[in-house]
């Protein structure tokens, strides 16, 4: 196995690590390899801020929307949040748009090129009666009309870059 | 003069007949037929079942690393009404369903679905054939081994 290979192979078991998805052998040998090597204590820093980057975005997202108007106060959400962008990732993560329109949103140094269009919080979008895109995928694809979420749920709308529109849905 | 107020009359009855919407076929109710399919995705490596090639394709900007088909579901739905897909296969989803209602066709040919899965979310989306809406995340309660995805397809519409 390759030195590359065995790199990608570990960063994805320290992402399934701080994830806490791995079984409790696996996170085992993760804390043993962490104990060992400096390099993977680092990497593992990078992604627990990245994921909590990432969550506080999002979450920020959910709070400041408005969807009066909201293409366009997204739009300058984004712009405004705009960081430098950092060294292009290995991955592509997400990319942002809105009615096709794609902007790179570099939301901390970490973050590469993640992409979403809007994350709302409980019962934001409660007019679900009226006629409003919230969000286009590919155009011959899939629309978005309206949401809401109940409870405590929240949810944000990507568009993937490969066109898919998903409605990932948080809260416990 | 009477024949051919008779040639009118049968031309008139013709022309009715041809251009009459066929009873039948006008109480026909629309109908969509949707697949609904509940995929497991982790971030811990292995084999991904080779029918969720095309879902892992959709999803290859995320980090997951393995995808596991747990239940497809397809359903019939008249317009406007309403049908209840059980999302029982996914473990923690017990008695929680995803009510799919058609709302209507639209006149570019797509269904306006709208979705509901109870307690957590309302959507109303509109699909073209073979237009796909993922529904996903910690909200649909999958465990500790990786996060649940549903993804909701337009198979047909008449």
């Amino acid at each position: 196995m390759s030195e590359t290979t065995r790199n990608l192979e570990l960063e994805q078991r320290l992402s399934a690590f701080v994830d806490g998805e791995l079984d409790p052998e696996e996170a085992e040998e993760i804390r043993r390899i962490l104990g060992e090597d400096p390099a993977a204590r680092a990497r593992l820093d990078d992604l627990q801020a990245l994921s909590v980057a990432l969550q506080t975005t999002l979450e920020e997202i959910g709070e400041e929307a408005d969807f009066e108007g909201f293409a366009d106060e997204v739009m300058r959400r984004v712009e405004r949040a705009k960081a430098p962008a950092a060294a292009p990732g290995r991955r592509r993560f997400f990319e942002w748009g809105v009615r096709r329109r794609a902007p790179i949103f570099a939301a901390a140094a970490a973050l590469a090129a993640v992409a979403t269009v809007v994350a709302v919080g409980p019962g934001i979008l409660g007019d679900s009666n009226r006629e409003r895109l919230l969000l286009e995928g590919d155009p011959a694809d899939t629309r978005i009309l309206a949401m809401t979420t109940q409870g405590d749920h929240g949810a944000t709308l990507f568009k993937t870059s490969a066109g898919t529109t998903i409605i990932y849905l948080t809260g416990k | 003069m009477r024949r051919i107020h008779l040639l009118h009359g049968c031309i008139a009855l013709a022309l009715l007949a041809i251009l009459a919407p066929d009873p039948a076929r006008a109480a026909e109710p629309r109908m969509a037929t949707v697949a609904v399919d509940i995929v497991r995705a982790s971030k811990t490596p292995g084999r991904t079942d080779p029918r969720l090639e095309k879902f892992r394709l959709q999803l290859a900007d995320f980090s997951f690393r393995k995808y596991k088909l747990l239940d497809s579901t397809l359903v019939t739905v008249e317009e406007k009404k309403t049908v209840s897909v059980p999302l029982e296969k996914g473990r923690k989803l017990r008695g929680k369903s995803l009510d799919i209602t058609f709302v209507k066709l639209e006149p570019d040919g797509r269904a306006r679905l709208k979705l509901v899965i109870p307690e957590v979310v309302d959507t109303t989306v509109s699909l073209a054939l073979d237009g796909v809406v993922i529904l996903g995340g910690p909200a649909i309660p999958s465990g500790k081994n990786g996060v649940l995805f549903l993804p909701v397809t337009l198979v047909a519409v008449k």
